[in-house]
């Protein structure tokens, strides 16, 4: 099985609103990441996420890039579906450096 | 038929058959003159090969006796009567003598068509050992106030089977420090003092085959391959390869990159539609297909990898970052900061490794260093985002040095100097060659941005001379060795070209030689003065403070050296301290009582001498004064003393 053989996008109207989809899909994701990591960060706190979040991330970032190292349509879905999973992942990643250097940045002196 | 028989003679007979024969004279004829010809290459071979022989012979007999010198010059090497020009005041000729047979014998090498590859090696690795080992062969003990306190956490990992992030920055990041107390546990050793001193070689040693991985990818010259090796290890002077986590996580550096740029180069550049993505206005995104049009590298691409060598060598990169993130602070910013250039200029196809590192460093930095952060949390706060106050902070003030000192930090800024300017030379020249060497010229730059961050403890501009020094060293090779289009191979250099080659590397090598020599008074170390420091750790009771003049001692290496604070009275690097001037005995009896210490030592001995005397920054003579007014204080009491180290203990502490 080929590369070609993966669904295409759509032609004709379809053809130009699929990249305007893909953008609203992309924005889904990323404001479904932030409201995650606030809900997580609000019933589990700062501290117990941001470890489970970094190593999901680098988790998710290294499957990605192993997958796509890997040749047939099955690969490259994986890699898209991971690549989607990245983006709220990188959203709760931002929130949780955000917070952490913050934190180090307001410290007083020692 | 006397062709024949003649054709016999040469012992060709069996390319002229009978059927070559009843062809007709002129064939057979031809087949004669083809097999005179054969007979005189074959002579030809047989000269060049007796020739090759010969020059084998030769290059093996300069080896030989660049390395008997050497064994002659140990001997006479005084050590114990180092001048303020450092070691080098104190070398025997005969040192020098086989340094200098070495690249000469390097150089001529170079001239040779094909000279067998165990043969540069063979120079590569005895200079290492000239070079580095001949400390590790002379000297009592090893080199470097640092490489104690280094000893003494692996000492304490080896102690308690555990790190403890609360002790120090170096139980942060402890890779180095587990790494070294496992292999000193299973080679049976009681403490890395007893193989710390040959550090250097070892790590040079390593340094070697990525050195080489990145160079062959860089060019398929091999005279240039290895005249940038040479080059590196003859401009290293900054002491940075001995027994510590930067050394490590250097040698891991060069590896990562030399996997990155062997195996995951860029195939084809993308087009300027693909790069209006990323740069969105498609005049800027012209300008830089264009530029990189023109900068694109004229060396092959690798192989094409089967899935399973690429994910294992993914892998392979994933944890070898992962080695270096665990190991030191500042190495895994410079990889980051490399690949990321590599990665915008499309120079490696793997275009989510910098997310990667980043994420590993931020989770590092934020959950594995999380103690060190909180207690030092405003390091990064310190001239942040100040490049030239932090390239000041780190530039050596040599008002107050003494005459030799002050020249030697001339030498090695003039050296550096030197370096930068053969390296623009060396793209100048390749430039006119028709190479184009973008990406080594930003690999040499790259780590120049960390001035921005910190001064880095006064370290910054060795850290970042360090890093850049693969790439500057491969392009001052270059200036000797352009090589030509259209493939760069391999060119014998002319007779100007090797003798300024020769030129240049014995005065590169005499600049190494007094820098990387020139603070030996003060880095040197005798038995006397260990023993008297394990005196101290083996009887000083918990919690006391052990004062000296500087840190110029060997300290901290015992497992226990995290049961004591160190104070040094001048730059104290301490902050509960911070405040604290020594003038004279009073106050360190005040510094003594105010923290209620429960006992006070303070070390006078030889090193510390020397660095003060060295950096100026506190006069010697004050030094014996405070020794004297100890001396006769009713507070103090001589504890131990030996010939180069005197230890006082407080015996009256206040509230007692």
């Amino acid at each position: 099985m080929t590369v070609s053989t993966i669904k295409q996008p759509g032609t004709g109207p379809l053809k130009r609103l699929t990249p305007f989809l893909a953008r609203i899909n992309l924005l889904l994701l990323a404001l479904a990441g932030f409201l995650g990591a606030g809900l997580l960060f609000y019933i589990q706190g700062w501290d117990w996420a941001g470890p489970v979040i970094t190593v999901t991330f680098i988790t998710s970032l290294v499957l990605s890039e192993l997958v796509s190292c890997l040749p047939g349509p099955s690969s490259g879905r994986i890699g898209i579906w991971l690549n989607r999973l990245n983006v709220p992942l990188f959203i709760l990643f931002g929130c949780v450096l955000v917070y952490k250097v913050t934190g180090i940045l307001t410290m007083p002196e020692s | 038929m006397a062709y024949k028989v003649e054709l016999n003679e040469q012992g060709q007979a069996n390319s002229v058959g009978s059927t070559a024969f009843e062809a007709g004279p002129t064939l057979v004829q031809d087949n004669f003159y083809a097999s005179r010809k054969g007979s005189e290459s074959q002579t030809q071979q047989n000269l060049a090969h007796t020739r090759n022989i010969l020059e084998w012979g030769w290059e093996l007999a300069v080896f030989g006796v660049a390395v008997t010198f050497w064994g002659f010059s140990l001997p006479a090497i005084d050590y114990r009567h180092i001048s303020d020009y450092g070691l080098i005041a104190s070398l025997p000729v005969t040192f020098f003598v086989s340094l200098g047979l070495l690249t000469t014998g390097f150089c001529l090498l170079l001239r040779r068509v094909s000279p067998p590859t165990f043969l540069l090696l063979l120079y590569t690795l005895a200079l290492i050992f000239v070079v580095h080992g001949t400390t590790a062969l002379v000297y009592e003990t090893p080199r470097y106030s640092w490489t104690y306190k280094h000893i003494g956490v692996a000492a304490y990992i080896q102690a308690n089977g555990s790190v403890n992030p609360t002790i120090d920055i170096y139980h942060n990041w402890p890779g180095f420090f587990a790494l070294s107390a496992f292999f000193t546990d299973l080679a049976g050793l009681g403490s890395a003092l007893d193989f710390a001193a040959w550090a250097q070689v070892f790590f040079n040693l390593l340094y070697l085959g990525p050195l080489l991985m990145i160079f062959k990818s860089l060019s398929p010259n091999w005279r240039l391959v290895w005249l940038g090796t040479w080059f590196f290890y003859i401009t290293n002077w900054t002491g940075q390869d001995y027994y510590s986590p930067q050394a490590t996580a250097y040698f891991f550096h060069l590896a990562f990159l030399g996997l990155i740029l062997t195996y995951f180069k860029v195939k084809e550049l993308p087009s300027p539609t693909a790069m209006k993505r990323w740069l969105l206005f498609k005049p800027l995104a012209n300008l830089f297909h264009k530029l990189l049009k023109w900068a694109w590298p004229d060396t092959p691409g690798q192989e094409n990898l089967h899935p399973g060598q690429e994910i294992t060598l993914k892998i392979g990169l994933i944890l070898i970052f992962g080695v270096i993130v665990a190991t030191h602070q500042l190495t895994p910013f410079i990889s980051l900061a490399d690949v990321t250039v590599l990665v915008i200029f499309q120079f490696c196809k793997l275009r989510r490794l910098p997310v990667l590192m980043t994420v590993m460093m931020a989770g590092w930095l934020f959950y594995m260093a999380d103690p060190f952060l909180k207690s030092n949390g405003l390091v990064f706060k310190h001239h942040f985002l100040d490049f030239f106050a932090n390239l000041d902070s780190n530039t050596v003030n040599i008002s107050n040095a003494t005459p030799g000192h002050a020249f030697i930090s001339l030498v090695a800024r003039g050296m550096t100097v030197a370096l930068f300017l053969l390296a623009i030379g060396g793209v100048l020249r390749r430039l006119h060659a028709g190479h184009r060497d973008l990406k080594v010229a930003l690999l040499a730059v790259a780590a120049f941005p960390m001035f921005l961050v910190q001064d880095y403890g006064g370290e910054m501009i060795y850290r970042v001379y360090l890093f850049s020094l693969p790439w500057l060293a491969f392009l001052a090779a270059s200036f000797f060795l352009p090589g030509k289009k259209p493939d760069g191979k391999s060119q014998r250099p002319s007779w100007k070209a090797s003798f300024s080659v020769l030129l240049v590397s014995l005065l590169l090598l005499t600049g190494f030689s007094t820098v990387y020599y020139g603070n030996e008074r003060m880095n040197n170390y005798s038995q006397a003065e260990l023993t008297a420091a394990r005196y101290l750790y083996q009887t000083a009771p918990t919690g006391s403070i052990l004062i000296k003049v500087n840190f110029s001692f060997p300290y901290k290496f015992e497992p226990n050296y995290n049961q004591y604070v160190e104070f040094a009275m001048v730059n104290d690097p301490n902050e509960i301290h911070q405040g604290y001037v020594i003038t004279d005995v009073e106050d360190i009896v005040n510094l003594v009582t105010e923290f209620k210490y429960p006992a006070g030592y303070v070390v006078f001995s030889r090193s510390q001498r020397e660095y003060a005397e060295l950096s100026g920054v506190v006069s010697l003579p004050w030094v014996d004064q405070l020794e004297n007014q100890i001396r006769r204080s009713t507070y103090f009491q001589l504890v131990y003393s030996n010939q180069d180290v005197q230890i006082f203990r407080m015996i009256k502490e206040a509230g007692k």
